[in-house]
């Protein structure tokens, strides 16, 4: 793993634990994993300033679901699609707040922006990935992304 | 004390007042606002002794809602609690006239830190 990866590492798990209250653990990037064949979601916010790139968070729509519930000390089932979705962005939020000031370039971060559903794709026009990890969430998997766009 | 808690996010603010309390500052009256925007109105409306507010944010950001309170000649105490931390944002806020910016993710420790000269 190298440095980027292991300082974005170290974001993940301060954040899922200090947010949701769950120990997560670094796991193998899996392919193809449930994501591609049940419905999925996933967050993303833009960085742009000297460093210019995207970072994304995917897992199940269940599992973002069930880290929301967690998050809003609700019952399973109870939150709202739009209670998920604000949960799962403001996942992304901090997250890319963190590579940020990791980058200690970027000038700006945009509003996290969340979609959701089946075979979807996300695009950051003239980027690549410069870091992809996964954890493992109480049996679910999560993977976050760094898309680094060439300046 | 009456907190107005400022972000665009219900969950970061059910968080943010999650930890109020885990800081032992539960006992204090807490409203919230959704923008910048929306916090302005609200300071005019329930007069809160303190504003806990995020950065990035539609409509109005945090620093633009600061300097207008500021420009209004509103000196309410008021700190950032945002995600983003760099030391152009810190030197901008405190310009602007911001006590403190609590870094997402936070914990009850760093709440206790900043607040307890504020909220006893």
């Amino acid at each position: 793993m190298d440095n980027l990866a292991e300082q974005l590492d170290a974001v993940m798990l301060s954040v899922w634990e200090t947010m949701i209250g769950t120990k997560i653990m670094s796991t193998e990037v899996l392919s193809p994993w449930k994501g591609e064949t049940e419905t999925g979601m996933m967050a993303c916010i833009q960085i742009t300033g000297n460093w210019e790139g995207a970072v994304t968070i995917e897992c199940t729509a269940a599992h973002a679901r069930a880290m929301a519930e967690t998050m809003f000390c609700m019952e399973p089932g109870e939150a709202e699609d739009e209670e998920v979705i604000d949960a799962f962005g403001e996942l992304v939020n901090v997250v890319g707040g963190n590579v940020k000031a990791i980058l200690d370039g970027g000038a700006d971060l945009s509003l996290p922006a969340v979609t959701t559903g089946l075979d979807y794709r996300i695009v950051v026009p003239g980027s690549t990935e410069a870091c992809q990890l996964a954890f493992d969430s109480e049996g679910e998997h999560i993977r976050v992304g760094l898309l680094a766009r060439q300046s | 004390m009456k907190i107005l808690i400022v972000d665009d996010s219900k969950a970061m603010r059910m968080i943010v007042k999650r930890t109020l309390r885990q800081a032992g500052f539960g006992d204090h009256d807490v409203v919230e606002a959704e923008d910048g925007a929306l916090g302005l109105e609200a300071t005019a409306s329930e007069s809160p002794d303190l504003v806990l507010c995020d950065w990035n944010m539609p409509n109005m950001s945090g620093i633009e809602f600061l300097q207008a309170l500021r420009a209004a000649g509103n000196n309410i105490d008021f700190g950032f609690v945002t995600s983003e931390s760099s030391a152009e944002m810190k030197a901008a806020a405190s310009e602007s006239g911001a006590l403190f910016l609590i870094t997402k993710p936070f914990t009850a420790d760093s709440f206790k830190t900043q607040l307890s000269k504020m909220l006893g």
